[in-house]
């Protein structure tokens, strides 16, 4: 059984007459512990798939599995669960919340999974740890740099143990040192702790070291480069 | 956390939150500042609402209304009995009959005036709302003994009628038989500038009754009464009438006059709305800032109910301190327009910042606070995820 499975996935947009295909068919599935890379040229639909995936956003048709079970029909509050428990995000722009500091950014998915205070003070701490981070845990995101935000960024998205964490461009807005940081943590989730690993990014940096690379062109599946 | 979220968002919301605390704080005080003056006129006619008093026996069919105007609609009768057995009640401390009467006075050779007579027994009531030590204590005159024809005025009958402490006054229910009527000497003039505007005189309660024909039947307008938790008891000796507590005077006055019910309630939801008009503007321009916040936190899976719970805390935030903004406002304020009704028409005395009034006007911003967090809520329901995201 596969982690994810997606089943002739479509999202097409109405502009008025005309019809944007997003996603034209897609069908794929990502198995445990998969590093995967998305990459294709811009507009081409990765983030749109990678939002599917993560169930940030729904298909126009198509099937989506998720450990075997379907997706699709679920509610609200068990999506948001899903999201909550299964699956971290991590974005371009880092989106921290900027009223909190780093250990509270950490921290908020914990209490909304209703971790207990003692347990998620052991767990923000390990995990600024992890991404080196734990002498900055009372910074508020403005007072970070952009690189040591994105690893905040990536302590939260790991604040639940999810089976995958999903990152669109992580890298994007950082320079290439600080990419590598980011980039080397991202990895190492994936190779240390198994999780899954999704990135959408045209860094050949990265594509050089994903386990496989889904390309995608105009909305459709290219045959996987690896 | 949602609560230490929405606290800081709040706060550092400078500008947005200034202005909203202040607009539901003018609101609010507004709010406050109507009720109090409404009941602060009522209660300076009266010369009446004071702390030591704790309980009014009002007739049957009678409302608060007929503490202040003198009405001979409806009157308890056999007063200074029933203030008797009020009296033998273990724990209240005083008590008396209260006749109210809009009278003609003059001092000799003068043109009459009008002015408010209340008749009282003195001596029954320790700390009246006017120290009446100076009237001979109880009521002899009721008793069979000499009409003493003591008067107490207040300093606004002083200055209106031109008498003093030791001189004499006519006093009479219709102004045309003012020179045949009864004479009065001044025994103390008493300063009434913290209860009322009105001229007043205060006299033994058998000697007002008997100027406005109120001998026969023995009749008051109602009985005041101080004393600790003797409501129940009060109520079982007038089963007919009505009984109120301090608070409940005041949930009374308002309840029973319309006019000021109504008014006030055109208050409370102008006053609402324009709270909620202003939480809501401010709530929905931050979050059109803050979209991309509430659209990550929906994708980290914090669910609607945590984002809801986020938004009400900031409402209720922005309202509570525009509510108690409003309360300072308020009192701001009475002092502003009691200073300037003094200056301008020489009255004192006119708002009563009643618990219960601050209390409201608290609660009205609350209110406000909660109705408005759902136009916040439903905006941020409306954020498209994938779309903020990018
Ligand atoms: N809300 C929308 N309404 C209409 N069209 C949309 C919408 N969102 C995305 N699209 C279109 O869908 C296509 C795929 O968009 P998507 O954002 O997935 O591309 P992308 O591969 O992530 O591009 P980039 O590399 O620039 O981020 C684009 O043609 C885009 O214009
Ligand atoms: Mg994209």
């Amino acid at each position: 059984m596969h982690l994810l499975e997606l089943a002739g996935i479509c999202k097409t947009y109405r502009l008025g007459n005309t019809e944007i295909r997003a996603l034209d068919n897609i069908s794929l599935s990502i198995g445990e512990g998969e590093f995967v890379a998305i990459t294709g040229p811009s507009g081409s639909g990765k983030s749109t798939l990678m939002h599917i995936m993560g169930c940030v956003d729904t298909p126009t048709s198509g099937k989506q599995f998720f450990r075997g079970r379907d997706v699709s029909g679920l509610g609200s509050g068990a999506v948001s669960g899903l999201r909550l428990r299964q699956f971290g995000f991590v974005f371009q722009q880092f989106y921290l919340l900027g009223s909190l500091t780093a250990y509270e950014n950490v921290e908020l998915p914990m209490i909304e999974a209703g971790v207990g205070r003692r347990e998620r003070k052991r767990r923000v701490q390990e995990l600024l740890e992890a991404v080196g981070m734990s002498a900055r845990a009372k910074h508020r995101p403005g007072q970070l740099s952009g690189g040591e935000q994105q690893r905040v960024a990536i302590a939260r998205a790991l604040s639940n143990n999810p089976s995958v964490i999903f990152a669109d461009e992580p890298t994007g807005e950082l320079d290439s040192a600080a990419g590598r940081k980011v980039l080397d943590l991202l990895m190492d989730v994936n190779r240390r702790y198994g999780k899954t690993l999704v990135i959408v990014s045209h860094d050949p940096q990265v594509t050089s070291v994903a386990g496989r690379v889904i390309r995608l062109l105009d909305g459709r599946l290219s045959p996987d480069v690896r | 956390m949602y609560a230490k979220l929405a606290l800081r968002e709040v706060l550092e919301r400078r500008t947005g939150t200034a202005l909203a605390v202040l607009a539901i704080g003018i609101a609010t005080a507004s709010l406050i500042l109507l009720g109090s003056f409404s009941l602060g006129l009522r209660e300076g006619s009266a010369a009446l609402y004071d702390d030591t008093v704790d309980y009014w026996v009002l007739p049957e069919g009678g409302s608060a209304q007929d503490l202040i105007v003198n009405t001979e609609k409806t009157m308890l009768g056999s007063v200074h009995r029933s203030t008797g057995d009020i009296l033998s009640i273990p724990g209240v401390s005083g008590a008396t009959p209260v006749l109210n009467r809009v009278m003609y006075a003059s001092k000799a050779g003068s043109d009459p005036a009008s002015i408010f007579a209340i008749g009282i027994i003195p001596g029954n009531f320790s700390s009246a709302p006017f120290q009446v030590d100076a009237l001979t204590p109880g009521d002899p005159y009721y008793a069979g003994g000499d009409f003493t024809g003591e008067v107490i005025i207040n300093d606004v009958t002083s200055g209106l009628l031109g008498i003093d402490s030791g001189d004499y006054m006519n006093l009479n229910s219709s102004g045309a038989g003012i020179v045949s009527g009864r004479h009065f000497r001044v025994v103390k003039v008493i300063s009434t500038q913290e209860y009322s505007t009105t001229p007043v005189v205060v006299l033994h309660i058998s000697e007002l009754q008997e100027l406005t024909g109120n001998r026969q039947g023995d009749r008051a307008n109602y009985i005041v009464a101080s004393g600790k938790d003797v409501g129940g008891q009060l109520r079982s000796l007038f089963p007919g009438d009505t009984v109120l507590g301090s608070a409940g005077y005041v949930a009374y006055a308002f309840e029973k006059d319309r006019k000021l019910g109504a008014s006030g309630a055109a208050a409370a939801g102008v006053s609402l709305v324009i709270s909620a008009l202003f939480i809501s503007t401010v709530m929905i321009l931050s979050i059109s800032e803050r979209q991309k916040e509430i659209a990550v936190m929906r994708a980290m899976g914090i669910s609607r109910g945590s984002v809801a719970k986020m938004l009400l805390f900031e409402s209720l935030i922005l309202s509570l301190l525009g509510g108690f903004t409003g309360i300072l406002l308020s009192f701001l304020g009475r002092g502003l327009i009691e200073w300037g009704m003094y200056s301008l028409f020489g009255m004192r005395g006119v708002a009563s910042m009643h618990y219960l009034i601050l209390l409201f006007g608290l609660s009205v911003a609350v209110i406000a606070g909660m109705v408005s967090s759902i136009v916040p809520f439903i905006a941020a329901e409306r954020i498209r995820l994938p779309e903020v995201l990018g």
